[in-house]
């Protein structure tokens, strides 16, 4: 029995190798300092090049250093490089249900509209995707267009930002219904007037005209 | 405590050397049993990350669909010299609490003691900093979660601190006319209906802030979702907080534990444990600090 202990205790006795853990040390300090310097750079100018960096930019950048600092720590500090892979599967299982998460709730979130209250009654519908009534916005149509996975090319990209082809059952179905949440006197009218103006209908099937009209009442 | 003459190398465990751990006998060894105590332990962990994976998640929601509402709050309600300083303070608190781990493994009691003291200052630096400069003077001037939210303190007149609130309102009506409808309206109805902070939050102290947390950001953004994006500050960092004031109660049982020679070569584990778990709450920082302070 204890020539037991006397075996696995020492093939098992790992001591902590300071220099390595002190490099790591340095390394998320200096990305602490890289991600605060990154984060109020706005501009980069070379020659006559301006290069424009979003907020968007700013976030991917930001998010992608947190990630390395957050593996290094994982790897060195918490000792996963040096301990049995079990421990690293738990880690990384555990991070892939983050990213199921949150992956899969954005793919909702991220292509659902936005309703704003007007003042004096009434809403607007924004979409994620661009701004389809030219009501000013609360900066959701900001967002980058496409949401996550959305690909435009050629001719279908110009179409999409004039609006034409984001139109859906749903939308028009609700324009309507939130027209008559305020006042309905003010701006029913006008939102009726505004759909059937302003949105093509590429496919002639979404809806039909009397169904829409008499609910939103 | 037995004081050993020069000539006595005699290690007694306990006494001058770390205890022998002894594996149930439910283990086959103890390799086995520090293996699964370890396992548990990473268990455990993965269903904190979770939780904070969740508010990340609501995070990343109401982000997408106010982008600039939360560009300006997070700029006027939030001070990112703090949040670096913060940041650099929980790291080097995970770097001693490794550095521990070490000292215990090479059965060098006083670094054992040091580093574990270091952590501790440091946690308890992370707690007050927050507290005192961050929490303190957003529940005095009323930027609570939610309906609590009352941010308009200062546009009162008299209300804050030095009577420049007509002034204040004056530039925030002009600004809130800027930022579109919403804003101008809020602002309008803000000034005489909203009271600041709850009346309980004048016995909380007031330690001004050092000038090294300066930014020199002052300008006076207000946003038509502000209480949302606060209401999320307030439960990721709050959240974190009570963990990092978990932290201090668990590496207080440590320090004694460590004190009455209890980590030696052949048993860091519940060290190894705690410092697990530290380092859990430190990443979970290190996502905290950019998504809210800085972009």
């Amino acid at each position: 029995m204890s020539d037991q202990h006397h075996h696995d205790d020492h093939d098992h006795v790992h001591v902590t190798p300071f220099w390595p853990m002190f490099v790591v040390f340095v390394l998320l300090i200096i990305l602490t300092l890289l991600t605060v310097w990154s984060s109020n750079l706005h501009v980069i100018i070379i020659g006559n090049t301006t290069l424009k960096i979003s907020g968007n930019a700013h976030i991917l950048s930001a998010l992608v250093i947190a990630v390395v600092k957050g593996l290094m720590v994982a790897a060195y500090f918490m000792h996963l490089r040096y301990d049995k892979p079990l421990n690293t599967v738990v880690a990384g299982s555990t991070v892939f249900a983050v990213l199921l998460f949150i992956g899969l709730t954005l793919f909702d979130v991220a292509s659902r509209d936005t309703v704003l209250r007007k003042e004096g009654g009434g809403a607007s519908v924004v979409h994620p995707q661009g701004n389809l009534n030219g009501v000013p916005t609360d900066g959701a149509g900001s967002i980058h267009p496409g949401g996550l996975l959305t690909i435009y090319s050629g001719d279908s990209q110009k179409d999409f930002k004039k609006g034409a082809n984001a139109v859906s059952i749903m939308e028009i179905v609700r324009e309507d219904a939130i027209a008559s949440m305020g006042n309905p006197d003010a701006h029913h009218d006008e939102e009726h007037h505004d759909d059937e103006s302003s949105h093509a209908d590429p496919a002639g099937e979404t809806h039909t005209e009397g169904d829409d009209h008499g609910d939103g009442h | 405590m037995t004081t050993l003459s020069p000539t006595d190398t005699k290690e007694i465990p306990g006494v001058n050397a770390p205890v022998e751990p002894v594996h149930g006998h439910h283990w086959r060894n103890l390799d086995d049993e520090q293996d699964g105590a370890k396992f548990g332990m990473w268990l455990f962990l993965s269903t904190e990350i979770l939780l904070f994976a969740g508010f990340f998640c609501a995070y990343a929601a109401y982000r997408l669909w106010y982008p600039e509402n939360w560009h300006d709050a997070s700029r006027y309600y939030l001070n990112w010299k703090i949040g670096a300083f913060n940041t650099v303070v929980l790291l080097v608190s995970s770097f001693t609490v490794v550095m521990a781990i070490r000292a215990a493994q090479l059965k060098q009691r006083f670094e054992l003691m040091l580093n574990l003291t270091i952590t501790q200052i440091c946690a308890l630096t992370f707690l007050f900093v927050k507290i005192v400069w961050e929490y303190i003077p957003k529940i005095k001037k009323g930027e609570l979660a939610g309906g609590n939210y009352n941010y308009l303190y200062g546009m009162q007149p008299g209300k804050s601190g030095g009577g420049h609130g007509e002034a204040h309102a004056a530039e925030a009506a002009a600004h809130g006319a800027a930022v579109g409808g919403h804003g101008a309206e809020e602002v309008a109805k803000g000034l005489g209906e909203y009271a600041g902070g709850p009346e309980w939050a004048s016995v909380l102290p007031s330690i001004p802030e050092p000038a090294f947390f300066d930014t020199g950001y002052h300008a006076f953004h207000p946003g038509t979702h502000d209480h949302i994006f606060l209401s999320i500050y307030w439960i990721a960092t709050a959240t974190h907080g009570i963990h990092v004031l978990v932290g201090v109660f668990v590496f207080t049982w440590i320090m004694i534990k460590a004190w009455k020679w209890h980590y030696g070569p052949k048993n860091v584990t519940s060290l190894e444990n705690a410092g697990l778990y530290w380092h859990v709450v430190d990443v979970i920082w290190i996502f905290l600090f950019p998504l809210m302070y800085l972009v």
